[in-house]
């Protein structure tokens, strides 16, 4: 995958309840909402991204390094996964 | 606590309800009370869509331990229903926002009631559904105000009881009068303030308890009101005296009424209500009047859901071609209700039932 700077898609919103975690997206091209049940590691990913105006895969591989002490590689590997995902969804733009 | 509602739906409803409200003697981990299986959970669930309540039960399920939380896929739908209820009540927000705005610089000075004007004391404000935004003028700019609104294109509808309608953004309810109560005005608290709160809310409760019926929602507004009111609640240090509200529920011949409402709240949100004006004390047993009209409230809130939408006779009106049959099943609903409604507020029953014969003759 290219690296380039993303946003997240207009607006989406990451809910949590017990350890379940949901996150709506309400597409603004008239598309219904819909909703992703996600898991831990995809939340926090998806709570960096959303602190990130503009995130890339640099900036939130810091952010998995720091949160889960894992080698930087593995991270940059784990979130270019995450945002091909995101990607697949009409999360990110 | 003596529960007496029917079915053990309605006692685990009620009891996540004390937890959301923060009124709860259980402790949130009591699994004799929230050990539930799926199907319970469902008639919960659906108990609460029909009393428009499900966001106070996401925020009860919040606290519970994990292993009393409904299974997951139950879990997951609540989240989504959270989820479009808390975005529904933002968007209101919004809106009410730049109509207070439009308002003031007409120089007009809106008085909001009801729900949207209670929903600041609940501990998780947007977890309450929002209904239509209510709003008062006094009657010295009421006519500017509806004015202002055809101007500004909500194209407000006269209804028969001299209030306005905008379908506009969630529906705008124009109101000529503050209290539902034929009483003279000089007899009612001043407003704003936290009486005519209290009064308001009550006043509302009994009408449509009298009429098409009357759900849990309307009586958690009262409830958190009245925990607020009396500073037992991190959400607002008002205060209110509490002979003068009595003196005032006795002016507006609602004080039978009153008895009966915080006799509910305290039974099945244990409140003790000794503390408000004109209940009956704590632990003492209630007078056999007011015991009577608690049964029929009781069936009137747990028969009928939301403004009695849950009731099978009001749903077939919603989808019935004879627009008609709604009144002819809101008039039904009010002569089975006579005989409490009369014992509760005779006044207010006579004055109420002409009021509305006369709006929908004109």
């Amino acid at each position: 995958m290219i690296a380039k700077q993303y946003r997240l898609f207009e607006d989406c919103s990451l809910r949590e309840l017990k350890g379940k975690f949901l996150v709506m997206v309400y597409p603004k091209d008239g598309q219904k909402p819909f909703a992703l049940e996600v898991n831990a590691s995809f939340a926090f990913l998806f709570q960096t991204a959303q602190r990130l105006e503009v995130f890339d895969v640099d900036a939130l591989a810091n952010a998995v390094v720091n949160e889960y002490k894992i080698d930087l590689n593995r991270a940059k590997e784990e979130v270019e996964h995450t945002l091909e995902m995101w990607l697949q969804y009409g999360l990110i733009k | 606590m003596s529960i007496v509602v029917g079915n053990d739906a309605e006692h685990k409803l009620l009891a996540l309800l004390r937890i959301a409200l923060n009124c709860s003697a259980e402790a949130a981990n009591d699994k004799q009370i929230f050990s539930l299986s799926a199907e319970d959970w469902r008639n919960i669930l659906d108990l609460a869509a029909a009393h428009t309540v499900t966001g106070l039960i996401y925020a009860a399920v919040k606290k519970l331990p994990s292993d009393l939380c409904p299974p997951d896929n139950i879990s997951l739908k609540l989240m989504m229903e959270a989820e479009r209820i808390e975005r529904y009540s933002r968007k209101v927000e919004s809106f009410t926002e730049k109509l207070v705005s439009e308002l003031k610089g007409a120089s007009l000075a809106p008085v909001f009631m009801k729900g949207h004007e209670v929903a600041k004391y609940y501990p998780e404000p947007y977890l309450r559904v929002c209904g239509d935004i209510d709003v008062y003028f006094q009657p010295s700019e009421f006519q500017m105000a509806v004015s202002f609104f055809k101007e500004k294109g909500y194209a407000p509808q006269r209804r028969p009881d001299r209030s306005f309608f905008s379908n506009s953004g969630p529906g705008i309810d124009i109101h000529p009068y503050y209290f539902d109560l034929h009483v003279r005005l000089e007899k009612l608290p001043p407003v704003p303030s936290t009486e005519a709160v209290l009064l308001m809310l009550s006043s509302h409760i009994l009408k449509h308890a009298m009429g098409p019926g009357v759900g849990l929602r309307q009586i958690c507004d009262m409830v958190v009101c009245l925990k607020a009111f009396t500073g037992n609640s991190a959400e607002s240090n008002c205060t209110y005296d509490s002979v003068q509200l009595e003196e005032y529920f006795q002016a507006a011949h609602v004080a039978t009424w009153n008895k009966v409402l915080l006799a509910f709240i305290s039974r099945y949100f244990g409140l003790d209500t000794a503390m408000f004006s004109g209940s009956v004390n704590a632990g003492q047993p209630l007078p056999k009047k007011i015991r009577k009209l608690l049964s029929s409230f009781e069936r009137i809130v747990f028969s009928g859901g939301n403004f009695g939408f849950y009731n099978i006779s009001r749903k077939k009106t919603a989808t019935s071609k004879f627009s008609g049959k709604r009144k002819i099943d809101t008039f039904y609903r009010f002569l089975r209700n006579t005989p409490f409604s009369l014992r509760c507020s005779p006044r207010e029953f006579f004055s109420y039932t002409f009021s509305l014969l006369k709006g929908n003759l004109d």
